[in-house]
């Protein structure tokens, strides 16, 4: 198992080293898709919370929601180039001691077990590393890289868990997860609108009062 | 279920907001859900058995005397905002555009909150917290301008994070009650095996790690420091409604998540989580009053107020037994007062069209109605007697005297102080100064002052005479979360 988690945290490093958002996304894609092979071989494929939880994560947030972001991104004719986090040395050091010190964590809570170490390590990573783009940028589109990077981290840690949930609740962790992709995609579009009228949002035409 | 009724309800009543020239139609859908859903919580509420809880739905939803209060409470604070909804549309034409994507997003909204606090199990409690706050996002820029995108942009962010890291403080809070026991089971969400279980949470340092997430999340959401920087941007820069509709009815689902947290899972056997809750308040009571002290928009300084508020209610439930009947207290009052305030604020707003303080003068004057209502819901909100909420400060304050935490109190009293001049020094002349525009009731109507004389009463209700029912009801809910009998 262990090369699962190599691989995510190659996703992880690839997303702050290429300056591009497709390969940002595309980065996600795999987090998600790892994260699901990690369940894969953890569990059995037997209720149909775990057959819920993998088709929301290797079909759902591995596959399209990645195609239809990436889709709509492109119709908003955005530049092809984008930092995660600011190209410096100082930033890409801070992330690096982030991941070192993610990795100090989980071999302190599982001393004696390298694997659940490895896994928390790597979970905690993608947490932090999520936080860290979220702070870093003033951008919608890296902020919304940042959050589901911090998401992705989430999932990997509880996928870690040996929990049974309710199907209810798990299709419920599915709709509001796409109901948030829906938000995202209309933010995208406002702030679109917003950047390329230089600051002017055709609505703040209308109205800058209360009205109900 | 009738309880069940006051959630589903409103999903009903979205559905009459489709269709051709469906605008009145939407409105008469807002209010009569609102009301008929505030009178069957009502009803539910007086006709309440002490000592007696109903599962329902497959046992993940729960009628006990927390949902139960917590629902006629949002219910309540709902129905002012649907009448006020209603008296807004009435005066101004400007307000009918888009009006059903208005009450659509309002009544899902509602349903979502109602469902969070009937709900019996802590997942589906935040699946249902996290999609009241998707829904209500896009209200935060309703017929709003690009700072109000930015603004619900940022609420949305923040929500994400605090919701995120609630969820994490779930997931390390199973593993260290799998680790615990024998069999590797972990920890079953739904309330009634967790009241079953034993007292124990579980290995160390999971639990710790867990609660410790679970609380900075949900601090976040009520705005404490010091992820609290989304709180004053949206609600100032939300439509009156909508900052009613965060500030009292999300704030108290979240609250009642928090109170589930301690009726469940004993927060305070870790020292380190009682620390975390005094700190967290102590930041958000220092954070806010330096924002009062110089705050000149008065929307913007309630905003403020509400994270001292948030404060105080993190520090008393720090505090422990001996402070939770005056946390129960303050936690509805401070929804009412919110809920006063800020629709006075819109009343005020719309009939002035501004939100600086310095431009306001003598408003018991010129608005006579609002003007009384700003004075009441500021005196409430200062802890004044005889309001519920100056009973349940000075219940908080007594627990730290009892506990012998002399050093937090002198530093609370400090604090408290610093708000009540800052607060007063900004809105007392707003009120009673020498008044700058001439005398009108234009824009204050029955819609408006309904609400706000209940609210009020409650208010005073909760201070002076509470009926012994009701005040066994709040015991009840004292001792849930930990407080004596």
């Amino acid at each position: 198992m262990t090369y699962l988690f190599v691989g995510y945290v190659l996703a992880l490093l690839v997303s702050l080293f290429f300056a591009s958002w497709r390969v940002a996304f595309w980065a996600l894609a795999a987090e998600f898709f790892i994260a699901g092979l990690i369940l894969l071989r953890g569990e059995t494929i037997e209720s149909w919370s775990i057959r819920i939880q993998m088709f929301d994560l290797l079909i759902l947030r591995a596959i399209v929601v990645p195609l239809l972001l990436i889709g709509a991104l492109k119709k908003l004719k955005l530049a092809r180039e984008f930092d995660t986090v600011p190209a410096n040395l100082v930033i890409w050091l801070f992330a690096l001691v982030l991941m070192i010190g993610s990795y100090w964590l989980g071999k302190k809570l599982f001393p004696n077990d390298l694997r659940e170490a490895f896994h928390i390590g790597t979970s905690v990573s993608g947490v932090l590393l999520g936080l860290f783009i979220l702070s870093n940028q003033n951008r919608i589109l890296g902020q919304v890289i940042g959050l589901l990077t911090f998401e992705a981290g989430i999932l990997l840690t509880e996928v870690m868990g040996h929990h049974n949930e309710l199907w209810e609740l798990q299709v419920g962790l599915t709709l509001i997860f796409l109901w948030t992709i829906l938000l995202f995609f209309e933010f995208l579009n406002k702030f679109s609108k917003v950047d390329t009228e230089q600051g002017i949002d055709p609505a703040a035409i209308l109205v800058e009062r209360d009205v109900l | 279920m009738i309880v069940m009724t006051c959630a589903l309800l409103p999903l009903l009543g979205i559905l009459l907001t489709f269709g051709k020239r469906s605008a009145r139609r939407s409105l008469i859908a807002l209010i009569s859900t609102a009301v008929v859903s505030f009178l069957l919580s009502a009803i539910t509420l007086g006709r309440w058995e002490l000592g007696h809880a109903l599962q329902f739905g497959g046992n993940l939803f729960v009628s006990d005397p927390l949902s139960r209060v917590f629902l006629a409470l949002i219910s309540a604070v709902f129905t002012g905002v649907a009448l006020y909804v209603y008296n807004r549309a009435l005066t101004n034409p400007f307000a009918l555009r888009n009006i059903q994507r208005f009450v659509r997003s309002t009544l899902l909204f509602f349903a979502l909150s109602a469902l969070a606090t009937l709900s019996s199990h802590l997942f589906l409690m935040w699946i249902f917290l996290e999609a009241s706050t998707l829904s209500i996002t896009p209200l935060i820029y309703h017929q709003k301008g690009a700072a109000s995108v930015r603004a619900a942009w940022k609420y949305l962010q923040f929500s994400m994070v605090g919701l995120g890291l609630v969820f994490l403080g779930f997931v390390f809070l199973a593993h260290s009650t799998s680790m615990h026991t024998n069999s590797g089971e972990a920890i079953s969400y739904f309330f009634h095996d967790l009241a079953a279980r034993p007292g124990n949470l579980g290995e160390q340092p999971w639990r710790d790690l867990g609660l410790a997430l679970i609380f900075l999340g949900f601090g976040t959401k009520l705005g404490l420091a010091p992820m609290y920087t989304w709180l004053p941007e949206t609600y100032d820069l939300s439509p009156p409604s909508v900052t009613v509709l965060l500030s009292s009815i999300q704030f108290n689902a979240v609250v009642l998540a928090v109170f589930r947290i301690f009726q469940y899972l004993d927060p305070l056997q870790s020292p380190f989580v009682r620390y975390e809750l005094i700190s967290l308040g102590f930041a958000s009571i220092l954070v806010s009053a330096l924002h009062i002290v110089v705050a000149k928009n008065y929307k913007r300084l309630i905003a403020y107020a509400s994270i001292n508020h948030a404060g105080v209610i993190a520090v008393g439930l720090g505090m422990g037994k001996a402070a939770a009947y005056g946390v129960t207290l303050y936690v509805i009052s401070n929804a009412l007062v919110k809920a006063v305030l800020f629709l006075t604020c819109g009343n005020i707003k719309a009939r002035y069209h501004t939100k600086t303080i310095s431009n306001l003068h003598g408003l018991i004057k010129t608005m006579p109605f609002s003007g009384w209502f700003f004075m009441i819901g500021i005196f409430a909100l200062l802890g004044f007697a005889p309001f519920g909420s100056f009973f349940g400060e000075l219940l908080v304050m007594k627990s730290m005297i009892d506990g012998q935490h002399f050093a937090i109190f002198t530093l609370f009293c400090l604090l408290m102080t610093v708000v009540f001049v800052a607060t007063g020094r900004a809105t007392f002349p707003m009120i009673w100064g020498e008044p700058s525009h001439e005398v009108s009731l234009r824009g204050e109507s029955i819609y408006t002052l309904l609400p706000n004389l209940f609210y009020i009463f409650l208010l005073l209700s909760l201070g002076i005479y509470l009926p012994s029912g009701a005040d066994a009801l709040l015991q009840e809910i004292a001792k849930s979360i930990g407080g004596r009998p």
